[in-house]
Order: structure tokens, then C-alpha cells, then sequence
């Protein structure tokens, strides 16, 4: 059952991927574990790292807004020198990183991800976490 | 040729000129708030948050191939939260309501961080000392138009780790009054903490132990490990603390405190040798650190 609901959620950010020529690869980073479940990004990145993102989104950015009277995070945009990359929550349980080009249309992006990320968090409603499950981001 | 700025005259050029309203220079190796125009200070642990969160970012940048952080931006349901990374060491934290103008803004900034950069770069320390005092700085009114009151609570005082009482000695030198009562040592420590076993099993037991108890365990671990940073080689202090790591991991998921124990253990796995003197003091308080964030 597990594995059937993580080839869905695999299908879906590949068919976002691939649907948006500026998105470089999304990962999808399950919550509190940690790791990653659902990879279009072709690269190497440390899992520790992703994991501390996902605590970094759903933990101190999340307190941070609300201690800044902020409100709820809903994302978060990171500029880089040579790209940007797009952080939200997909529901409780998940966090979606996009990495995009860095003359990507940003707005445009955010707004399909926000339809990706309620699909993903209905996908993952009843899913169960299962070691074995985990992407290697090493590959 | 550059001239030099004040660092709270920035902030304030950017209260002119856009409407943000709230900004903070925060010294990324202090963790601490050096030039704001606002009171409001996020809390210590924040701060140390979001400085840790610089590093964790960049790397996640330079690990996808996009070169150094400049920006993130987090947006709420009720305004946004800017932040700018001003190498080496600062970072420059910006609030805006929810109805700015937000390319006017970043276009503004663009030019300000830019001569921030600049000048930084120029004067570097002259610019960076943090105040002797908590900064207090005057905003005009007209400029709190949109600034919701955060709630200011009073500095939760990072609670005084009460040392004595969490592992008190075995009293060995007994009263020598007559009936002794035989009243198993045991009894004093909250929970048996495996006399006679390594650190190594102490973490291996965190598997094993829920709630209170592996919340005790940890707070013993902690313990221990910032007196093995005194005593013991940093190669064999990375080797714990990245036991620690992978346990905490599969027991407990994901923190952020995970992360800097991580780069804590490849920083000491290069060290052959005792820490330092004058750096036991420094690994000791990220060791605490790490323990308030943990054990909740």
C-alpha cells in the first residue's frame, strides 16, 4: 500500500517536473523522519540536510511567523546566486522543495505548487512510513 | 571609494523608502541582534536558529549547484519575513505586512544589500561590533502603522540547567549514626543510570526508553559528553556525537539540532587530538544547546 501511494506521489512531481521547463527537479521531504520519499532532482545532496530543511520549514520558520505575528508559513522562496528553489508544506506530514531555473517565473510556479501539494497531502493521508521506503538522494 | 555607514542607518533607509517595517542586523557567529529599528527582539533560541539555518541553506544551495544563499523569503498568511545573507557574518532580517508591494520592495532591497555587502566587506568588524546593551531604538510612529504588537513575552530565561539535583553523587560517607537504614542508593537517581556502562550504551539506550525516561537519558548523555569534550581526543568525541546522531534520528525523526550536531562531529572527526582549552568552553555550550532543543 505504501509503496503504490509513493509511486503515485513519484508520478505526480514527475508529470509537474516535466510539465514546467524551468523546474530543475522537486523532492518531496516526509516529516518528522526526514527523508526524502519522491525525487525528480538528477544530483547529490546530503540527507542530513534535507532533513534539517524539513525541520527548518515545519519548526523554526513556522515559529518564527508566528512570533512575528506572521500568521501560518505557508512557503518559502530562497534566492540564490545561480537559482531559486520554492520550500512548502504539503500537509502534515510532508514538505515539497522545487529548484528552478533562476529567471524562473516564480508566481507562476508557486501557484502549481500549491494544487501539487494538496494532491500530495491527500496521497499521503494513510501513508506509513516504512524505512525501506526512502530515496537515496546519493544516486 | 566607499563610504562608511552606519549599519542602523541602512535599516533605517529601508523603513523610508519601502513599507517594511521591522528590520534587524543579526550577527551570525554572536547569534545576536546588532542594530534594529524596532524592540522586539525574536527570542535567544530563534536567533540561534536562524543562524544555524544560514549555514544549513547554503549548503543546500551549493549542493544543488546554485552557488552562494542570497535571499529567503518566507511567506505567512499574514505577512512576509525577509531574509539576506550578508557574508561573512551577518544576516539581514526585514517584516512586511501582508499587502506590500513585494517587487518594490525586492527591487529596493537589491540596491540597499548590495551597498550593505559593500561595506561590510570595507569595514568589516568596525561595523559588526553588537551594542553593549540591548539595542532600544525609537521608531516614528507613522511607520508603526501596519506593525501588529508582537506579543511581547517576557525573555523566557533559558532555564538554569539545576545541575545538582538531575544526578546527585551516591553519598558514599554515610552518617555514621546507629540503625543504618538500608536505603538503596538508587532510590536518589530519578532513573538507573547504568553505572559501569559506556556513554555508547547510554546512547544505544535511547531506543529503548520513552518519555520521561528517555528524556533523562539524554539529559545524562548531554551531560557526559561535555565532560569527554574536556578529556577526550576530537576524533573520539565526533564518534559518539555521531552515534548520537543516528540514534536520535531513528528514534526520534528529524531536528534541527541534528544538523549541527552533524557538522559537529565532521568539524571534531579532523582532529586527532585533544579540543583546545580556550574552545572546550564553545563545544560545551553547543552541547547545552543541542539539549534544550532535544529534550522536550
Amino acid at each position: 500500500m505504501s509503496a503504490e501511494i509513493l509511486s503515485k506521489v513519484n508520478d505526480l512531481i514527475k508529470q509537474f517536473t516535466k510539465s514546467q521547463s524551468d523546474v530543475q527537479g522537486q523532492i518531496v521531504i516526509l516529516f518528522p523522519e526526514g527523508v526524502p520519499i519522491a525525487n525528480t532532482w538528477k544530483g547529490k545532496i546530503d540527507p542530513i540536510l534535507v532533513g534539517a530543511i524539513s525541520a527548518a520549514v515545519k519548526l523554526t520558520f513556522q515559529s518564527l511567523c508566528k512570533n512575528m505575528k506572521k500568521g501560518n508559513l505557508k512557503r518559502l522562496f530562497m534566492n540564490n546566486e545561480y537559482g531559486r528553489a520554492i520550500i512548502q508544506n504539503a500537509g502534515p506530514k510532508a514538505i515539497l522543495t522545487t529548484i528552478i531555473d533562476q529567471e524562473a517565473d516564480l508566481f507562476r510556479i508557486a501557484f502549481g505548487m500549491s494544487n501539487l501539494t494538496i494532491d500530495i497531502e491527500k496521497l499521503l493521508k494513510n501513508f506509513n512510513y516504512d524505512k525501506d521506503l526512502g530515496i537515496d538522494l546519493d544516486d | 571609494m566607499i563610504k562608511m555607514v552606519e549599519l542602523l542607518d541602512f535599516l533605517k533607509e529601508i523603513e523610508d523608502i519601502t513599507d517594511i517595517n521591522g528590520c534587524y542586523f543579526i550577527n551570525v557567529e554572536e547569534s545576536k541582534v546588532i542594530k534594529s529599528t524596532i524592540t522586539y527582539t525574536p527570542s535567544e533560541e530563534i536567533l540561534w536558529e536562524i543562524c544555524v539555518l544560514r549555514d544549513t541553506f547554503r549548503q543546500f544551495s551549493s549542493g544543488i549547484n546554485h552557488g552562494d544563499l542570497m535571499e529567503l523569503m518566507l511567506e505567512g498568511d499574514k505577512g512576509y519575513i525577509l531574509l539576506y545573507n550578508i557574508p561573512p557574518k551577518l544576516i539581514l532580517l526585514a517584516m512586511a505586512s501582508e499587502d506590500i508591494n513585494l517587487s518594490y520592495v525586492r527591487l529596493a532591497m537589491l540596491d540597499i544589500i548590495n551597498r550593505v555587502r559593500k561595506c561590510v566587506e570595507e569595514f568589516g568588524e568596525q561595523l559588526l561590533k553588537p551594542p553593549e546593551e540591548i539595542p532600544v531604538i525609537t521608531i516614528d510612529k507613522p511607520r508603526m502603522r501596519h506593525l501588529e504588537e508582537p506579543a511581547i513575552k517576557p525573555a523566557t530565561p533559558i532555564p538554569a540547567k539545576v545541575k545538582a539535583p538531575a544526578m546527585p553523587a551516591p553519598s558514599k560517607v554515610k552518617a555514621p549514626t546507629a540503625p543504618v537504614i538500608q536505603v538503596p542508593a538508587k532510590v536518589e537517581t530519578p532513573i538507573e543510570l547504568v553505572e559501569g556502562k559506556g556513554l555508547e550504551d547510554l546512547i544505544k539506550s535511547i531506543s529503548t526508553e520513552t518519555g520521561t525516561q528517555r528524556n533523562q537519558i539524554l539529559r545524562k548523555i548531554f551531560d557526559e559528553l561535555k565532560i569527554k569534550i574536556t578529556k577526550l581526543k576530537g576524533t573520539e568525541i565526533s564518534k559518539l556525537i555521531e552515534l548520537l546522531k543516528d540514534t536520535i534520528l531513528e528514534t526520534m525523526g528529524t531536528s534541527l539540532a541534528l544538523f549541527d550536531i552533524s557538522k559537529c562531529a565532521q568539524d571534531l572527526s579532523k582532529l586527532n587530538k585533544p579540543i583546545s582549552p580556550d574552545s572546550i568552553k564553545r563545544y560545551q555550550e553547543r552541547v547545552e544547546n543541542w539539549a534544550t532543543r532535544i529534550i522536550k
